[in-house]
């Protein structure tokens, strides 16, 4: 092959050609090549049994896509403002029918993945519980190594989305209740690494009474999940210990509340603390005794912006968020700066099969919605007790076989994604208004897909309709 | 199995010595948009080597006409660069105790000139030639950032220069590709690059 012509399409092409302009870079071991060429090789052939469901390699249409992976705090303390940031992997969508057993029987009434399902009124009805459990199984597989016990209960899930419940058992000579835990790294596989993967947050369980970590981690692939079996790969045990505390000392806080009293966001006086998320100090600076900044905190498990200001004795004078906040400084709390350190090291794995009944219902829209002057198809609509999700187009469905443009041509609709409308229309009248900002969006050249996770389970049977971007599909 | 066309190469075999030869390479310019995301840059690595063995095996390149590093450097650079804006695109997903610093595509996209420019596919061959007439130190500075995704002080340190030196010619490159291109559909105002990358960048900071 001639390495010395330019192609037209290149936009550097002539320039790097000139072999001035190299970076220096280290180049892969063995090892590492080989890692990188499965990986490659089972996205080409997941690609391929994806997109046709024949065994070739033309079908690549993308679509197996890991849109989110999660674990949630199953324990009643606070925010996750110091939850770890992690990224999971899962699987191929290629499926090795393996014969790893999982054992019969029903999940727990008290599980607290019902009471998961249940969050935002505080426990699910009778109705809804028998709905939940419709899509749930028991896992029941036990690891123990290293003296930590993982054991991987049951699952709820659909089509594209699950929840996993997992217990985690630290040696007791190394803990004690209330402390909080959470794992260098998780991993979900299925076969091999997932092509897309996905990223979330991770935030600590802690400790109860009998000995116990209760995780909950989310998983979920617009390629699918149900009837699937994946690996479950725990990295490092990680405690979260209070800088402050350990160090015996405790810091004051600046509390910022709304005009009902709620904490809306909070800074320790200890800088160490309050920055993590700093962004501007205008319109004064730090050294001027008055600045302002920007912070992103979690209330509900969602990110929320805030602007403070602080005088020179570090008191919160001024906050914003959103746009009918006020603020109102009561009170000094103390902060809670965590800091990481490993309890256990070691990797736990756990294999088990995703079978469950899906309970989601498709409603096959196939309709032009108008976006902020723009229109793009709204491809498909898909719901469940536990999610919604739909696919948004830009221009014309990509054919099985083609390389999905970038996202960089398409970013537009990516940018327009969080301006279309949502909104459940349920039976007995009532609504719910969706929130880009729920789930997570996954994209694949001109299509984009938004996974919407319920707070609370959601029975298909009482929607009337789901309206995307004004058009009303019914069910 | 994979599906080979007729007298083309064998993925079994086409892939390892591209991942054996640029692997490194390709890897690097992933780590380089991502920065401390060892997950997301090993898939974006192998997605590139998907890219690359999709368009071997549909015809879309060919080797007579590019060379295949500096194709897949383009390869690498549109995967990672779309990764990362996937991922500062959800800001839950985003690291809120600076594990993110330093991700080059940051820099990169937060430069609203380059960032339009590097927002569009269909005017690269213009782009193209205007890089190719600047001065060779500028043209080799522009290259390492927008290209490789170099951090600016690894290009100071490559070329025996200033952090300051590289902003400096950095910013001169960019006056002239402007210059350049003033007219043209990338220079317009409205483009459709300009508010993501407005938004994605806001985001950046709070991560």
């Amino acid at each position: 092959m001639d390495k010395n012509m330019l192609n037209k399409k290149d936009m550097f092409g002539d320039v790097a050609l000139s072999g001035v302009t190299e970076p220096d870079y280290e180049p892969l071991t063995e090892q590492e090549a080989s890692g990188v060429l499965a990986a490659t090789l089972a996205k080409l052939d997941s690609d391929a049994t994806a997109g046709s469901g024949a065994d070739t390699a033309g079908g690549a249409d993308g679509k197996s896509r890991v849109v989110g992976v999660r674990s949630r705090r199953t324990g009643s303390r606070g925010r996750g403002k110091h939850g770890r940031r992690i990224l999971l992997i899962a699987a191929a969508v290629v499926l090795a029918f393996s014969a790893v057993a999982f054992a019969a029987g029903n999940i727990d009434p008290d599980s607290p993945l019902l009471a998961f399902f249940g969050r935002e009124s505080g426990s699910l009805s009778e109705d809804e519980t028998k709905l939940a459990l419709s899509g749930g199984t028991v896992i029941d597989k036990v690891i123990e190594k290293n003296g930590v016990k993982v054991h991987v209960k049951e699952a709820i899930g659909d089509r594209d989305t699950v929840y996993l419940l997992v217990d985690v058992t630290p040696p007791e000579d190394i803990s004690k209740p209330g402390e909080h835990y959470t794992f260098d790294r998780i991993v979900l596989r299925e076969k091999t690494l997932l092509p897309g993967g996905g990223n979330s947050s991770f935030s600590s369980s802690e400790l109860s009474a009998d000995g116990t970590i209760p995780f909950i981690i989310n998983a979920g692939s617009d390629g699918g999940v149900q009837g699937k079996t994946f690996t479950l790969e725990l990295h490092d045990l990680i405690r979260l210990v209070d800088a402050e505390e350990q160090a015996g000392k405790a810091a004051a806080a600046n509390v910022a509340t709304d005009s009902e009293g709620q904490v809306k966001a909070e800074t320790a006086a200890s800088k160490g603390s309050e920055i993590y998320s700093y962004s501007s100090s205008e319109p004064g600076s730090e050294s001027d005794g008055v600045f302002e900044y920007g912070l992103v905190t979690e209330e509900n498990g969602e990110n929320v912006e805030y602007h403070l200001k602080k005088d020179a004795d570090g008191n919160v004078v001024e906050y914003t968020s959103g746009p009918a906040a006020s603020t109102e400084i009561t009170e000094r709390l103390i902060g809670d700066d965590l800091i990481d350190e490993v309890a256990v090291n070691g990797t736990w794995k756990v294999t088990f099969k995703l079978d469950y009944a899906d309970n989601s219902k498709d409603l096959g829209v196939n309709a032009d919605i108008s976006v902020d002057g723009e229109t793009y198809r709204l491809k498909d609509v898909r719901v469940s007790p536990l999610s919604l999700s739909y696919t948004v187009i830009d221009g014309e469905p990509q054919p099985p076989g083609v390389e999905a443009d970038s996202a960089e041509d398409n970013m537009k609709l990516l940018e327009d994604t969080d301006l279309i409308p949502v909104t459940i229309k349920f039976k007995d009248g009532s609504t719910r208004d969706v929130e880009y900002t729920e789930g997570s969006w996954s994209g694949n050249g001109n299509e984009f897909t938004h996974n919407i996770i319920f707070p609370h389970i959601i029975d298909p049977a009482q929607i009337e309709s789901i309206a995307i971007g004004g058009h009303e599909a019914a069910l | 199995m994979l599906e080979e066309r007729p007298a083309g190469p064998d993925a079994n075999t086409y892939l390892p010595e591209m991942i054996r030869l640029y692997g490194g390479l390709v890897r690097h310019i992933c780590r380089n948009a991502l920065g401390d995301r060892p997950e997301d840059i090993d898939e974006c690595v192998s997605d590139v080597f998907v890219a690359l063995w999709e368009k071997v095996r549909s015809g879309g390149y060919d080797p007579d006409v590019q060379g295949v590093k500096q194709y897949l450097c383009g390869i690498a650079r549109n995967k990672a660069i779309s990764r990362y804006r996937k991922v500062a695109a959800r800001p839950q997903a985003l690291p809120l105790d600076g594990v993110d610093e330093g991700a080059a595509a940051h820099g990169v996209l937060a430069e609203p000139d380059v960032a339009e420019l590097l927002a569009r596919g269909d005017d690269e061959a213009m782009l193209a030639e205007a890089v190719a007439s600047l001065p060779p130190r500028e043209r080799d500075v522009f290259i390492l950032r927008y290209c490789y995704l170099e951090r600016v002080k690894a290009i100071a340190a490559k070329l025996g220069t200033t952090e300051k030196s590289v902003e400096n010619i950095l910013y001169r490159g960019k006056l002239s590709l402007r210059q350049k291109l003033a007219g043209s559909s990338l220079s317009k105002e409205g483009h459709p690059g300009a508010n993501y990358m407005k938004k994605n960048c806001e985001v950046i900071i709070y991560g």
